[in-house]
């Protein structure tokens, strides 16, 4: 009797299960719903207020047009998403990834789902912090995890864009002075401000820290990258130029970078309120020639004697031998305790042409703070950036050409970290 | 949870034969049914008016009639009126008043209510007292018990030993301060804390909401929590142990000894030990390059969250001498040892680090009550102690909840901290309090406080090479006077108290910048000053025996911390402009109790106002931080609290707290309207507690009691980062709490022989104080305590 009921079941279930089947393929055979049309999305990372004696708390949030961006004001009342901690924010085309600092382990993957509401992608977690990103290709987010302390190898992450998952660890010492194990000398650690991939060869740029913990900055006579072959890292050789000092400044991704024609400029900032702890050579602006794997000897940019110049705090090619800069406007305002990175009074915006060698400074923009601007969002031409003043935040759409700019929407918050757009 | 009975001792002997000077003056001493003591009993003599006093501390008193015959009458809160005819003859006279208790129902069922309990809950002070008698049976701390508390909500993070939260009224961390007996807790180590504080220890907890007598010497923003240990004047031995789930083992040695010369030997000891290993749920697993699998596990078991902890309090001295009514030596050694299970997120655990504490301390207390004429008491402390705090974090494996790690390349990397460290500081501390209260008459009574707590901070780390915190030592020197003056008016019906405190606070300290290059300018010498004047002001009326009315205000401050203002000589920067944060209180509460047909109800509520200003809190600057003055926070909200027991056998509590904290300048500056006055997240806003149940007497033997009582706590739930900001829908939420507790006890051979069984969480609740941060799922505990006294 079991055997007959359970083969009696089984018949039903199978007979059920065909009918199932055979109903969807017939949905199938007849388009109801028309193709999703492709939609897009603004996605900023959000720093809101503190409230109470807490820390201040990011946001992820979704934007609906470019107008979100220009007019009116940008909140996370009632909207947006709370994630945990100081974070950093990065994209790649149409996935952001959101990374946690001390607070949290995880980096995160958005994007667009096919309703064009932004989800969770993904996430992996890594063992202390990934310091330095950059998308070295449309497929793939390089992520390095750096620390303060010691001589050990620094990892490199590399995570595939479209899945959000982490595919691989590489481990390399990128540029270790080993020291003598004494107090006196021990040893340098690099920290990476900037990577670039070109051409089969990764350019690591970086600075250095004393592996005592005692955040010294040795070695600041000259800039040095690193030139790695990839996907292989292997070190091919150290770079270095004695005419300005080590390249990028701490948390900023931006300290190389590529242009259309496969050049590549860096930025050295030379300055006491962004994290070094000595300054001897100016602040300037060096390229490596497409093709090249050396510093180009016939090109530096000293910004400290250029006209409207100054020390560069961070700078992002926006596209036509242009970059954007922000300059210190005096190094002295919180020299040796990193006033560069909260103070709201320290820089000015600029354009600077690296082909002609000119800095002109941005009108429209006052003088501001900011702590760190993932990679600079451009539309049309135009890039967005979030800067801030004493009394309040706004974006800026800076147009290069005309070095002008005009006030944008409103931030009700700290600053935006990144603006990304994304389609599903 | 029986009424310990104690035989009258020597002690009240050498109180009637005090020294008398007039043929005049009656000497007596108020007792209650069991010996103790009552003071603040009010006597008056019927047959003159305007004569009258009130029992001192150790219940005695004194007045000078001329000759005639008299009736005492002597009454006292929660007691039947005594009259007593004596006959002044012109020879010193020696009473002994006995009141007896009027109420069957204020049995030490109710934790409330009994004498000393109720005394101070009467006082103009917005104070709420748990006396612990019912509890000594109990396998709770002392946390355990506060939480109970309206206006109180104590987060914890785990276990037994667990870091917690302790707010009050809106206010917490160190806007409240704890003492012990008085003794400002302030800058002892963590060994010597609420969170393993066992109940069976302690007399009676007071708390002190927003408004803090000034013998509680110290900055509280918020109010105080005054831990008092046992008081009684009598011979006793107390020994308990307690077993439960999580491989849990609390044991107290408790005793006291008085020889007939008046030498007197007593000791406090507790040894703790709880492996904390419940199981949590939703724990991500993750693949070995960390990626989301998407699954989640339920039932993981905790691994790295053992705790012990062990103190032992030694006081002996002689008492009732000519030159004192108390000379003490302490001597105080307390330790523990805390694994962390893992950081503010829960989905990272470690497997190594741990912290340590060790505290020795010497103390001397003296106290005479009975100068100039019985008019001035004097009470003086003075204890020096050096506190040592470790943090052994030297492991660079990287942990899953599942018991794997991974050796991670840095190697010079910590679990916790950024590098490896052995972190300790070693804290030399002094501590002073003085006080003393002369009254003028019966109705008038001026006090004066003096407090000095001086901590000097050096700090070491054998395991790093570099820098490190308090490298150079800093000095804090917290002075703080109060002056009090107490009136009686309206037949000691409407009752007030008027103060004022000095806090003076001096700290110094050398910092070494480390980027200088002229050598001059490398180190220097910081020192700091503040003075505030604080004051206040406490008053209740009572309209009738059953109805009293209340209102306090108190201007309060609390001074920033050394580090605060001057970091840690590392990556905490300095702040030199740092303000105090500062406070105004005020509370309006009322207490009423009828007692018909053997249903007894007690009624108290407060209404309480917190407007605060210029919080202290830390921000980040690049790889440095900073204490900034922040937030001015209102805190508005209603407590209120109705007990009931009918029949002196069943008993109802119900207690509930709402509150609105709100922060006035959140985005100040910024032009922002919906900012202003936000309410503050991560803070529960609604809670309360229920306990219900019975306690019959004479079961078995004539000498037994059962009891048995469940209590139910619920906290409703709250945002982390945001009342306004974010989706609804994406805001992170501490959950609504609502847990149960059970508990059954059975004691015999009167009182001696206790045992009783605790369920907590009986529902086996997903309860979480903290995001995410899951607490223990259900748990059970049996105790057994062996009490005996003369």
């Amino acid at each position: 009797m079991k055997t007959i009921q359970l083969t009696k079941n089984i018949i039903l279930l199978v007979v059920m299960t065909i009918f199932i089947i055979s109903c969807g393929s017939d949905d199938d055979g007849v388009p109801v719903d028309p193709e999703p049309t492709a939609v897009s999305k603004y996605i900023v990372g959000f720093e809101a207020f503190p409230v109470g004696d807490a820390s201040p708390v990011d946001y992820i949030l979704e934007l609906p047009s470019i107008a979100s961006l220009t007019t009116g004001e940008i909140t996370v009342e009632g909207q947006g998403t709370p994630l945990k901690g100081w974070r950093f924010f990065h994209n790649v085309e149409n996935t952001v990834f959101t990374a946690g600092y001390s607070d949290d382990d995880k980096c995160i993957a958005y994007e667009l789902d096919e309703n064009g509401e932004l989800i969770e992608k993904s996430n992996f977690a890594f063992q202390s912090t990934l310091d330095n990103y950059a998308a070295i290709d449309d497929k793939t987010l390089l992520a390095v995890e750096l620390t303060y302390g010691g001589l050990a190898d620094k990892r490199f992450h590399i995570v595939n864009a479209e899945t959000g998952l982490l595919e691989r660890v590489v481990e390399h010492p990128i540029d270790i002075d080993m020291g003598s194990g004494t107090a006196e000398d021990p040893g340098s650690i690099p920290w990476v401000t900037g990577m670039v991939l070109r051409e089969g060869k990764l350019f690591v740029s970086y600075h250095k820290w004393l592996a005592d913990g005692s955040f010294v900055t040795p070695d600041v006579d000259r800039a040095y990258v690193a030139v790695f072959t990839y996907p292989e890292f292997q070190l091919e050789k150290i770079i270095q130029d004695s005419r300005t000092s080590p390249i990028g400044v701490n948390g900023h991704s931006t300290g190389i970078e590529k242009t259309e024609n496969g050049d590549i400029y860096s930025f050295s900032t030379s300055a006491l309120s962004a994290g070094f702890t000595a300054a001897t050579k100016p602040s300037g602006i060096l390229r490596i020639k497409n093709g090249a794997t050396e510093f180009d000897p016939d090109y530096f940019f000293n910004i400290e004697e250029a006209t409207s110049g100054g020390k560069l705090f961070w700078m992002d090619y926006v596209g036509n031998g242009k970059a954007i800069a922000r300059i210190i406007v005096d190094d002295t305002n919180g020299a040796g305790e990193w006033g560069a990175f909260f103070k709201k009074d320290v820089f000015k915006m600029v354009v600077i042409d690296l082909v002609n060698k000119t800095v002109t400074d941005v009108t429209g923009v006052p003088t501001h703070g900011h702590r760190y601007t993932s990679p600079m969002f451009v539309e049309d031409g135009k890039a967005y950036l979030s800067s801030s003043t004493a009394t309040e935040t706004h974006i800026y759409i800076v147009d290069p050409e005309t070095a002008t700019a005009t006030k944008g929407a409103k931030v009700l918050g700290l600053g935006l970290k990144g603006i990304f757009k994304i389609t599903n | 949870m029986v009424i310990l009975k104690q035989k009258c001792s020597i002690l009240f002997l050498l109180f009637i034969t005090l020294w008398c000077n007039g043929q005049e003056l009656i000497q007596g001493v108020v007792l209650d049914q069991n010996s103790n003591p009552i003071p603040g009993a009010s006597i008056r003599i019927i047959e003159l008016e305007n004569v009258g006093t009130t029992s001192g501390f150790n219940g005695e008193f004194e007045i000078s009639l001329p000759k005639g015959l008299y009736t005492l009458e002597t009454s006292f809160i929660g007691f039947k009126k005594n009259f007593y005819t004596i006959e002044v003859t012109g020879t010193t006279t020696s009473l002994k008043i006995i009141l007896q208790e009027n109420i069957e129902a204020l049995s030490d069922v109710i934790v409330k209510g009994k004498t000393e309990a109720k005394k101070i809950k009467e006082k103009a002070f917005e104070v709420e007292v748990i006396q612990t008698k019912g509890l000594k049976n109990a396998s709770v701390d002392i946390n355990a018990i506060l939480t109970t508390i309206p206006g109180v909500n104590v987060r914890q993070r785990g276990g037994l030993g667990s870091a917690f939260d302790f707010s009050l009224n809106g206010l917490s961390g160190k806007q409240i301060k704890f003492f012990v007996d008085g003794i400002s807790l302030e800058n002892y180590g963590s060994s010597l804390s609420l969170n393993n504080f066992p109940a069976t220890l302690i007399e009676r907890v007071e708390v002190y909401k927003g408004v803090v007598p000034i013998y509680l010497g110290a900055d509280a923003l918020g109010g105080a929590v005054n831990i008092i240990t046992n008081r009684r004047k009598n011979n006793f031995l107390d020994v308990s142990y307690d077993v439960g789930s999580f491989n849990t083992h609390r044991a107290t040695l408790n005793g006291r000894y008085f020889s007939k010369k008046g030498f007197v030997i007593q000791l406090s000891s507790f040894y703790n030990y709880s492996d904390n290993d419940y199981t949590i749920d939703d724990i991500e697993v993750r693949d070995e390059l960390g990626n989301d699998t998407g699954e989640r596990r339920d039932n993981v078991r905790r691994f790295h969250d053992a705790y012990d902890s062990q103190m032992a309090h030694l006081k002996f001295g002689v008492v009732d001498k000519v030159f004192a009514d108390q000379l003490l030596i302490g001597i105080l050694a307390s330790a523990n040892k805390n694994e962390i299970q893992h950081p503010i997120d829960p989905q990272n655990p470690f497997g190594e680090v741990f912290t340590k504490n060790d505290v020795i301390s010497a103390s001397l207390n003296f106290e005479k009550n009975n100068l100039f004429n019985d008019r001035l008491k004097l009470k003086i402390y003075a204890s020096i102690a050096q506190n040592q705090e470790k943090v052994v974090d030297t492991s660079s494996r990287k942990y899953d909840w599942f018991g794997n790690f991974i050796e991670r390349g840095d190697q010079t990397l910590g679990e916790f901290e950024s590098s490896k460290t052995l972190f300790e500081f070693k804290d030399n501390l002094h501590l002073i309090n003085a006080l003393a209260k002369y009254e003028i008459n019966n109705l008038h009574a001026l006090s004066f406080n003096y407090t000095k707590n001086y901590i000097k901070r050096k700090g070491d780390d054998p395991a790093r090479t570099g820098r490190i915190a308090f490298q150079d030592p800093h000095i804090v020197n917290k002075n703080i006077f109060g002056l009090s003056y107490d009136v009686s008016l309206v037949n000691s019906n409407w009752n007030t108290s008027v103060f004022v405190k000095g806090y003076l606070l001096n700290s110094e300290g050398i910092i070494e910048d480390l980027f200088t290059n002229v050598e001059e300018d490398r180190f220097t010498k910081f020192e700091n000053e503040f003075e505030e004047l604080g004051y206040g002001l406490a008053t209740t009326y009572k309209l009738s025996d059953d109805f009293q009315i209340k209102g306090s205000f108190e201007k309060t401050f609390r001074m920033p911390e050394g580090y605060e203002v001057f970091g840690d000589g590392f990556l905490l920067k300095s702040n030199p402009e740092l303000l105090p944060e500062e406070s105004s209180n005020v509370n309006f509460g009322a207490l009423f109790s009828t007692n018909k047909n053997e249903l007894n109800i007690q009624l108290d509520t407060n209404i309480f106002f917190r407007e605060s200003k210029n919080f202290i809190a830390i921000r980040s600057e690049g790889i440095f931080s900073r204490y900034y003055n922040t937030a001015n926070a209102r805190s508005t909200g209603f407590e209120g609290e109705i007990r009931t027991l009918y029949k002196g056998t069943y008993f109802l509590d119900l207690n509930a707290t709402y509150q609105n904290i709100i922060d006035r300048n959140a985005g100040e500056n910024s032009g922002i309207d919906f900012l202003k006055n936000q309410r503050i997240a991560n803070i529960p806003y609604l809670f309360g507690n229920a306990r219900m149940g019975a306690r019959f007497k004479n079961i078995l033997s004539g000498s037994d009691a059962f009891n048995m009582s469940w209590s139910t706590y619920y906290v409703h739930d709250y945002p982390l980062t945001s009342f306004v900001e974010g989706n609804p829908e994406d805001r992170d939420i501490i959950p609504e709490q609502f847990s149960h507790n059970l508990q059954l006890g059975y004691s015999f051979d009167q009182g001696h022989y206790n045992i009783s069984l605790l369920a907590r969480n009986i529902t086996d609740a997903k309860i979480y104080d903290n995001f995410e941060i899951q607490q223990p799922g259900r748990a059970f505990y049996i105790k057994l305590r062996y009490y005996v006294s003369n």
